[in-house]
């Protein structure tokens, strides 16, 4: 964070609940910090400086008054430019997007954020229409990695990912389709937390493939991640995807460690698309938690081809008018694959959904005894921008589609995962992040922020701030 | 599928949808749809019994 402002959210808030800090100056350090910063990361595409002080003197105004202040009172947070906010236009890191007319409302994550006294300080970039890993975006600029601005931040989330380990902001907020939070996440070394498919409401955020899309934040403390959690939840009517399930309170279940769970490390398909960094990040995590046991996810290369095959035809389909009268106004690393997806044939797109239950059934019988799977976030640590290809397990893979290997048979059927930041000594390269994925059955985020919580009080991993 | 067929399954489906193609992006969609269509693949080639829904469930 700004040298004027502590590291953690929810220190932020107390010092601004108790009359240390007000909520205008963290806005304007955080401002600051944004001014002075994302010139080399390239993370924000709108600075919301007015509502942010704005909103940052309301919260002021009611503490003057004695009225209590909500959990995350004056703490500066941005969101990737895919959510709503009034009087923006949602670019969704397009192009085509500039045309639309400004949101007419917030969007329900950022609602409930304003209402947790969260003061919104920017939007932030991603891979057009999130179809990417890397946030390599050639309308906005590539998002460079905060520990080596060579390397990509990851995404479709990038921006998210990014502002938060440059110390920019606490929170951001995300989604994650096939792994836009995980993969950013990892590859920045910070804290990400994908909830359960249906968990959070999604109305207002602009949509990539709506069978997968989920939103979920990123943090830098465990604690932070699971109080902004507990804020994002919440039943909506708007978002027809959403469950009807109840708040489900995580911060005060952090404490109460994890010797009643049962983990067990991805074996397979998980080990086989891990490269040695990412075999050696598991290695510290299963290691820390005294895990010997493996688990097989049955088919998981073919779930993750379904994922691929659902993708390509819903994210084509939702943008076919466009494809039809502007394709040269497309991201031109993804426009042709957009024109191929949108001919998938109806059988392929068919067969993936049905393979998608089946694959839920058989995971669910791993689950019958096991609470928690281990398994990295990435197969590698953070590429070069504009590397096409990198080498995994001596075979060279094309780098763009390759990074979601291992988070795509994940969220293909809408397990809540917490990505936590491991940082793996590479004499090579130095020293860069990677994440491993604490993944829990549908709706027990709790397991996976409890385990991660452990994790960090052990020291294994730590989100790492970096030097700018 | 070859390549000739990929070619002519592409132009094909493009027409039905009223999507033009430019002939400087026909090469790029035309490997990108052979990268789909191997991908696909593994997913057709899994045998499921009729009993195996799609994983969407509607709730009116």
């Amino acid at each position: 964070m700004s040298e004027a402002l502590p590291e953690s959210a929810l220190d932020i808030a107390a010092a601004v609940k108790s009359g240390a800090l007000t909520a205008v100056a963290a806005a304007e350090a955080a401002l600051a910090c944004i001014a002075a910063r994302d010139g080399k990361i390239n993370a924000f595409t709108e600075v919301t400086r007015e509502r942010a002080l704005r909103e940052a003197a309301a919260i002021d105004t009611r503490r003057a008054r004695g009225e209590a202040l909500p959990v995350l009172a004056g703490v500066p947070y941005a969101v990737k430019n895919l959510f709503d906010i009034e009087g923006i236009t949602t670019l969704a890191g397009s192009k085509i997007n500039r045309d639309l007319r400004p949101a007419a409302a917030d969007c329900a994550l950022v609602e409930r954020m304003h209402a947790a006294g969260g003061v919104l300080v920017g939007a932030l970039n991603m891979d057009e229409y999130a179809f990417g890993f890397t946030t390599e975006n050639t309308h906005y600029g590539a998002t460079r990695n905060p520990h080596d601005p060579t390397r990509i931040a990851g995404g479709s989330s990038g921006g998210s990912a990014a502002a938060v380990a440059s110390g920019m902001v606490p929170l951001t907020l995300g989604t994650d389709t096939n792994g836009s939070i995980r993969v950013p996440a990892s590859l920045n070394g910070i804290f990400g937390l994908k909830p359960t498919y249906g968990r959070l409401s999604r109305r207002g955020v602009f949509p990539f493939v709506h069978s997968l899309d989920h939103v979920g934040p990123f943090a830098r403390s465990v604690a932070d991640l699971a109080a902004v959690y507990e804020a994002l939840q919440g039943l909506d009517a708007g978002d027809p995807a959403q469950a009807k399930k109840p708040v489900k309170p995580v911060s005060m279940c952090l404490a109460a460690g994890m010797k009643d769970l049962r983990l067990a490390r991805a074996g397979g398909y998980f080990l086989e698309h891990a490269g040695p960094d990412a075999r050696a990040a598991v290695e510290i995590v299963t290691r820390a938690l005294g895990v010997s046991r493996d688990v097989v996810l049955p088919e998981a290369a073919r779930a993750r081809a379904a994922a691929f095959v659902i993708t390509a035809t819903e994210g084509s389909q939702l943008h076919l008018a466009n494809l039809k009268s502007r394709p040269d106004d497309f991201e031109p690393l993804i426009r042709d694959r957009f024109i191929a997806n949108a001919l998938t044939p109806a059988a392929w797109y068919a067969q993936a959904q049905r393979l998608r239950r089946w694959f839920y059934a058989e995971v669910m019988k791993v689950f019958a005894d096991t609470d928690i799977i281990i398994a990295a976030a990435t197969p590698v640590s953070a590429t070069t921008i504009g590397a096409e290809t990198f080498d995994l397990n001596g075979v060279q893979v094309p780098a763009r589609p390759s990074m979601g290997l291992l988070t795509q048979p994940i969220s293909f059927i809408g397990l809540p995962v917490v990505t936590v930041p491991v940082v793996v000594a590479n004499a090579r390269e130095g020293k860069m992040p990677l994440g491993v994925q604490l993944i829990a059955a549908p709706w027990c985020e709790t397991h996976a922020l409890r385990v991660a919580a452990e994790l960090e009080r052990q020291g294994s991993v730590k989100s790492l701030l970096a030097q700018l | 599928m070859t390549s000739d067929e990929t070619e002519r399954y592409v132009l094909a489906a493009a027409a039905a949808l009223e999507l033009p193609i430019a002939p400087a992006h026909l090469p790029g969609v035309i490997l990108n749809f052979e990268r789909l269509a191997a991908i696909a693949a593994t997913v057709n080639e899994f045998t499921l019994g009729p009993a195996d829904e799609p994983g969407p469930r509607w709730e009116p």
